[in-house]
């Protein structure tokens, strides 16, 4: 017997990586599951392989996730667990600052120990478009906000129900930047969510993990 | 909760309330204890509690390195080999306002509450660390992390530990020994009504209620509670965490 059997549990970002790992694994411990991700063929494809339930949609868009949790009423007529998963390190593509962020330390580094002055930056900030700023926190801050408020509305009456949200080290630690500015409010809005709904024995906790090597 | 079979641990305050549940969960699980206390009533009684032959006890005063080094040894000598030091040996000392705090006390609190889990680590670490690594958990407290009025010396004791965990994390990781904190709210059971009587010695039901308002969860902890986690924290599946403060409070400190 799992330790989530009978349970229903949906995960945002699903399709792959760590979300894909958590489903797995909730999988393997009896949950029924509801895979979402942004990309419609892999939330599908995991969600075949684990037997569970694929929907596509974008968490920063907050028709389509009311969709998502109306379509979840109507087939599951409950949710146990949702994990706040969905979420990028940089804008999908955005290459240029993946090579920054593991090139320019080590650069630094040898300049340093050169015993020259630093001449490499990071210069992620001033670099940043409105664009990739404003997808960041749509995904990540409003993706949060709208899927923990919709899946409420499921939770609330049943008088139980668990929302994990995905924080980082670099919410308790701060990083770059560019990178620190979501998880430190996930933080933040996991502990007031959970004073908030503690009176409907519904529990809020965040996770802050490491970087995760993608596999 | 993860698998700790076939592990051997060390759990110091084994005569406590806490550790009754603790070692009760360990020896289900099909993992071996040593119990470690001063209290040597007390030992006999939770061994015979317990029952089977996959616990043992060693009469020792955590504040002692002799007997620090006893203790260890009897593990080794006992088991052949040692996974876990949970370090839960503590007390909740006086309540009093600072400028009234018996400067004794305060250090004989401290020499318990830290330097008893300092001599715990040192000792028990190359032993952990010639098996392969191992895991390091202490019972910290929410007032690990917050302060309560009257509670100078175990407030200081609690955030000791913390820094006390994130240095030896660091030493720890390299070898394979993961060291982490877990911190609780008030849980029923001895401390906490010593403590509610010293904070309010007329009404010692009010200061309950009290803490229990300032807890979302609405009721103190039980010891099963916190059983869970250091299970969890000694088991294999929590073999990427080191160097953590993790709350078991419902809510207490969100």
């Amino acid at each position: 017997m799992g330790r989530l059997e009978g349970k229903i549990a949906l995960v945002t970002g699903g399709g792959a990586g760590i979300g894909a790992r958590i489903a797995r694994r909730f999988r393997e411990e009896g949950a029924d599951l509801i895979i979402n991700d942004l990309r419609e063929e892999v939330a599908h494809k995991v969600a075949a392989e684990l037997g569970g339930m694929g929907i596509a949609a974008d968490v920063a868009d907050s028709t389509a996730v009311r969709a998502m949790f109306e379509h979840v009423a109507s087939q599951f007529g409950r949710l146990d667990i949702l994990v706040n998963n969905a979420g990028f390190g940089f804008a999908p593509g955005d290459d240029k600052s993946v090579r920054r962020v593991n090139e320019v330390p080590l650069k630094q580094q040898a300049e340093l120990a050169a015993g020259g002055p630093i001449a490499t930056h990071l210069d992620l900030t001033v670099e940043m478009s409105d664009e990739d700023w404003t997808r960041m926190i749509a995904v990540h801050l409003n993706g949060t906000f709208f899927c923990s408020r919709e899946a409420l509305k499921i939770m609330n009456p049943q008088l139980c129900g668990c929302i994990i949200n995905m924080g980082s080290i670099m919410g308790t630690t701060g990083g770059i930047g560019v990178t620190t500015a979501q998880p430190r409010p996930i933080l933040g809005f996991t502990r007031s969510l959970a004073r908030e709904v503690v009176s409907r024995g519904i529990r809020v906790n965040a996770l802050a993990p490491v970087l995760s090597i993608p596999s | 909760m993860g698998t700790v079979k076939g592990k051997a641990v060390i759990l110091t305050g084994g005569a406590g309330e806490i550790a009754r549940e603790v070692a009760a969960q360990f020896l289900a699980g099909g993992a071996q204890v040593l119990l470690v206390d001063v209290n040597e009533a007390a030992l006999q009684q939770a061994v015979a509690l317990l029952g089977g032959s996959s616990v043992a006890y060693c009469v020792a005063d955590v504040t002692s390195e002799d007997d620090t080094v006893a203790y260890v040894r009897k593990a080794l000598e006992t088991f052949g080999r040692l996974d876990v030091l949970v370090a839960n040996a503590g007390v909740e000392g006086l309540v009093a306002p600072v400028s009234e705090y018996d400067t004794d006390a305060f250090r004989r609190l401290l020499d318990i509450n830290v330097v008893g889990v300092f001599l715990g680590i040192k000792h028990v670490f190359p032993a952990l660390a010639a098996q392969g690594g191992g895991s390091i958990v202490i019972t910290s407290s929410v007032a690990g992390v917050s302060g309560s009025p009257g509670l100078s010396a175990y407030n200081a004791s609690k955030h000791a530990v913390i820094g006390l965990m994130r240095s030896t994390a660091k030493e720890g990781g390299p070898l394979n020994i993961r060291v982490n904190t877990v911190n609780p709210s008030p849980i029923e059971g001895r401390m906490i009504e010593s403590l509610e009587r010293g904070s309010m010695p007329d009404e010692p039901a009010a200061m309950r209620q009290a803490l229990i308002q300032s807890i979302p969860m609405g009721r103190y902890g039980v010891p099963a509670d916190v059983a869970n986690l250091i299970l969890f924290l000694a088991s294999e599946e929590s073999k990427f965490l080191n160097g953590g403060v993790y709350m078991v409070d419902g809510g207490m400190t969100a």
